[in-house]
This record gives C-alpha cells, sequence and structure tokens, in this order.
C-alpha cells in the first residue's frame, strides 16, 4: 500500500478547506417584512318570543309557556341564563299580577343564525282582581348569551 | 517522481471540489444589499380576512413580493398581533394584543422572480377574549426568511 506523503496530506487539507468553504458560500439568505391586520367581528342582540302560551291562568295557577331565542350572529352562542319575568299592566289588572322564575337551566348552543327554544312557568297571584280575567299578559324578558365557538 | 506523486492527487481533489460546485446552487451576481438576496415583502390580500369572533379559526391571505429576477424559496414566515383598535383607531386597552394567535406559514412557498405568490396564514381568536374585543383591528407584524432555492 502506498503512503500518501506529506506533500499530498497537505494538499489534501487544503481542498477539504475549500469543499467546506463551498457549502458555505451556496447559502444564499433573504428576510421578508411587512404589516398587516386582522379584525374581529361585532355581536348583534338576540331576540326572545313566545311561541306558546300555556293554559289560561286563575288566580294562585300556573301554567308552562315556550319562548324562542333567535341568534343572528355568524358564530353560535349559548344561554347563561334568562332572567325573571313580572307582567306589565294590563286593561286594569295591576302589573306583577303574573310573573315566571329564573329557569333552573338553559342547556344547549344556538347555532349561527338558528334559534333555540325554551320552557318558562308563569304562576298569577293569588289575589289577582277580575280585571285580570281573559287578558293576555305580556312578561319583559332578558337572556344572557356567549359566543360558544 | 515526488512531482508526480503530488500531482495525481490534486488532480483528483480538484476535479471533486469542481464537482460538488456544480452540483450546489448556481452563484447569483451581487445584489443591492451587497452580497445577498434583496429583502422580500409581506403584505395583506386586500378584502381576503376572516372576521374573527372567541373560539374562531380564519384565514389571513397575505403577498409575498419578489423583487429579484431569479425565485426565491420563502421558507418562514411569522406574525405577531398587536394592540388592537377600535373603529376611530382610538386603542382598546381592555383587549389584549395576545387575544389573536396567527400561525406561522405552513409549508415553503417559491415566489417567481419579479412576481408575487398569494398565501394563508391561519389565523385565532382565543375562546376567551373578551367582550372589548368586538369590532376591533389588531396590526400585524410579518417577518419571514427565503433562500435562493
Amino acid at each position: 500500500m502506498r503512503k500518501i506523503s506529506k506533500r499530498s496530506a497537505v494538499v489534501l487539507g487544503a481542498a477539504g478547506a475549500v469543499v467546506v468553504a463551498g457549502v458555505a458560500y451556496a447559502a444564499w439568505t433573504s428576510t421578508g417584512s411587512g404589516s398587516g391586520s386582522v379584525t374581529s367581528t361585532t355581536s348583534a342582540d338576540s331576540v326572545i318570543s313566545s311561541t306558546s302560551t300555556g293554559t289560561a291562568l286563575y288566580p294562585g295557577g300556573t301554567t308552562t309557556f315556550k319562548v324562542q331565542i333567535t341568534n343572528p350572529n355568524a358564530y353560535p352562542v349559548v344561554v347563561n341564563g334568562i332572567s325573571a319575568g313580572s307582567s306589565n299592566a294590563v286593561g286594569g289588572c295591576a302589573a306583577g299580577t303574573v310573573t315566571s322564575a329564573v329557569p333552573a337551566s338553559t342547556p344547549g348552543t344556538i347555532a349561527a343564525g338558528a334559534t333555540g327554544e325554551y320552557t318558562l312557568t308563569a304562576t298569577m297571584s293569588g289575589d289577582a282582581s277580575d280585571a285580570c280575567k281573559s287578558q293576555t299578559f305580556t312578561l319583559p324578558l332578558t337572556a344572557t348569551l356567549s359566543s360558544n365557538a | 517522481m515526488s512531482r508526480w506523486r503530488i500531482g495525481v492527487p490534486v488532480g483528483v481533489l480538484a476535479a471533486v471540489v469542481l464537482a460538488w460546485f456544480s452540483a450546489g446552487p448556481a452563484p447569483v451576481a451581487n445584489t443591492a444589499n451587497g452580497n445577498g438576496i434583496k429583502p422580500f415583502g409581506i403584505s395583506d390580500v386586500p378584502g381576503r380576512a376572516t372576521a374573527l369572533f372567541p373560539g374562531a379559526t380564519g384565514t389571513r391571505w397575505i403577498r409575498l413580493g419578489n423583487v429579484e429576477n431569479f425565485p426565491i424559496l420563502v421558507r418562514t414566515v411569522t406574525a405577531t398581533a398587536g394592540k388592537p383598535v377600535d373603529s376611530r383607531g382610538r386603542a382598546v386597552p381592555a383587549c389584549p394584543a395576545a387575544s389573536v394567535k396567527v400561525d406561522a406559514l405552513a409549508a415553503p412557498v417559491t415566489v417567481p422572480g419579479n412576481g408575487t405568490a398569494d398565501v394563508a396564514l391561519t389565523t385565532h381568536l382565543l375562546p376567551g377574549a373578551p367582550d372589548a374585543c368586538r369590532s376591533v383591528t389588531f396590526p400585524l407584524t410579518y417577518t419571514g426568511t427565503a433562500v435562493k432555492p
């Protein structure tokens, strides 16, 4: 086997260095920069409406009725709660004659653009006057909702 | 005798070195910044962004601009969200900039010489974003890296 002379070894080393330098030179890099933005959407209020009035009330009586909550937003929402209700005055029947309690739960998610239905319970006061006969009672309600994507 | 012995390995090594350079990236002419590729631009594609809501994932299309006369391979693009502003350009301190996340470029993109390439980044508005984050604009700062392929 032929030995490599000292001069050959020097040439080998030099050539190796050239190869390494060639690899480093090959990387042409650049950087980029710029600016832009993203936006968040807004929120629209939901509407609560009655879908079922339940059975006719009498002093001390109760009934269930249903309300529908719309979700006009582009994202799903969950109903966190529905307020208690108290009837407006109507035809000589005093305000507050009919009340509804806060529902124990308001389960489910309302999809974007969809509606959800919830059942509430109404009670007529035991001392309702005769003026409260054959009346339709309106109970303002408020629901709180949160996005639920 | 010794010159011959040295001459053969030098010739072989020279061939190896030349072969390495020919197989590697082709050298390019120096450019305006002296010794590399000119910086490339990153900007929004107008109108191509999803309005975000809490928990949402959207897209933000960006345009990569290459001012060189040869293609570049954009390897990375990252975006950092800044403090949001409302529709009047006022700061919204109750909405933290960290409410928005933008994913990095998913895969390298080739941008033609003197051309542009559009690519989508994935955006997120975190589920816990507060109400103050409705209808706001988050400024984005883009940075990226590229090489000559």
